[in-house]
């Protein structure tokens, strides 16, 4: 695990603060299993009685963990797997709405249907595309700033609207869980929709990256 | 301006989607970061398949066990993975976060310890306590610890 820890407590906030690389399963870690909403697990509660780190599990120099920690988080960047997820998730979209009947006719012959896909097949298109600049600046030798914040925000507020027209598009039936016989397209588009409010928080919330577009996007002075 | 990947590049992509399409389990529908124990032998295994390919972390360079991709290349494979829903949750924190936090700081000891293991996906995750329960969680009554530096100060180790 990655274990950011202050060593220094009586340096200022940013300094202080060292990283280590810790073996989980070091006697004194226990660890205690958070489920969430989707009845995943994908997070723990992680407790420390008494566990001792020995010295090499540092990373880097001792009180400088906090900007090495800045680096670890430049790891994510493009967002480029939120676009593709929401890509697949349209095209099954599509073709539930062409083989699924109601009152008679097809889904896909509503407009109120047909109108939705569209907007959401030129919002995915969108969000590829903006994943694609972050890497090409990356290709270029550059590093992406705000434009990965803009392919961030855009690409989780899209896959939440993916979700939710799925939804909607199946009427009843998209809210069933995963399990239910009667469940469309194995419950994807249930799953996603919860999913997504999780996306909006982790990577960097939202909020923040408006920040950031805001200051270093559009040059506005600091909030 | 030519907007297009080149013919290499998409044969690199060709070959990532033909090969996931292999070794995935027929009709894969398992979320893509979740670490649920129903799923665990399929990651693991998954996970393994992608370390006889290098594709564990397939952009680090090839002295620390990955394939040196370049990033249009990365996002390629990246793109199909997703686009498989291709479970990585056994490796995501490794490659993503702490192994390549490793590669930059880390000394040679570190990274001979952790990035071997990462790549070849041969680890062991930690067990979680086989005693949680679903429903409420018991709320933890810790706020804050304290930790105690003991046995001589190291050497330091220096940082770019």
């Amino acid at each position: 695990m990655i274990l950011i820890a202050r060593t220094d407590p009586d340096a200022p906030k940013h300094k202080g603060i060292s990283y280590f690389l810790v073996d989980m399963k070091t006697p004194g870690i226990s660890t205690r299993p958070l489920i969430d909403m989707m009845n995943n697990h994908g997070f723990n509660e992680v407790f420390f009685e008494n566990a001792r780190v020995p010295r090499d599990c540092l990373l880097g120099e001792e009180n400088r963990g906090w900007y090495m920690a800045t680096t670890t988080l430049d790891f994510e960047r493009s967002s480029i797997g939120g676009a593709v997820g929401a890509r697949k998730m349209l095209e099954e979209l599509v073709a539930y709405t062409r083989n699924t009947r109601l009152n008679g006719h097809r889904l896909a012959d509503e407009v109120r249907v047909r109108t939705r896909l569209a907007d959401a097949g030129v919002e995915a298109e969108l969000g590829r595309l903006l994943s694609y600049r972050v890497a090409t600046l990356q290709a270029r030798g550059q590093v992406p700033n705000y434009e990965a914040s803009i392919a961030k925000l855009f690409n989780t507020d899209m896959q939440l609207r993916m979700a939710k027209s799925g939804m909607e598009i199946m009427g009843l039936y998209g809210q069933l869980d995963h399990r239910s016989r009667w469940v469309p397209l194995r419950g994807r588009f249930e799953r996603q929709y919860l999913w997504q409010t999780g996306l909006a928080v982790g990577g960097g919330t939202t909020e923040i990256q408006k920040n950031i577009i805001a200051m270093r996007g559009l040059g506005l002075p600091r909030g | 301006m030519d907007f297009h990947f080149s013919p290499e590049e998409e044969s690199f992509r060709q070959s990532v989607r033909y090969w996931l399409k292999d070794n995935l389990p027929e009709d894969w529908e398992g979320d893509r970061f979740s670490r649920n124990a129903e799923n665990r032998s399929i990651y693991k295994d998954f996970a393994k398949r992608l370390a006889t390919k290098k594709w564990v972390a397939p952009h680090w360079p090839v002295e620390y066990g990955g394939l040196g991709l370049s990033v249009i290349q990365q996002l390629m494979f990246n793109e199909e993975m997703s686009y498989a829903n291709a479970p990585i949750g056994y490796s995501s924190i490794g490659v993503g976060w702490a192994g390549s936090t490793g590669i930059v700081y880390g000394t040679e000891e570190q990274q001979k310890k952790h990035l071997d293991a990462i790549t070849t996906a041969n680890r062991t995750p930690a067990p979680t306590s086989p005693t949680w329960r679903r429903g409420p969680y018991a709320t933890a009554t810790i706020t804050s610890s304290t930790a105690r530096r003991s046995g001589p100060p190291g050497p330091t180790t220096r940082t770019g």
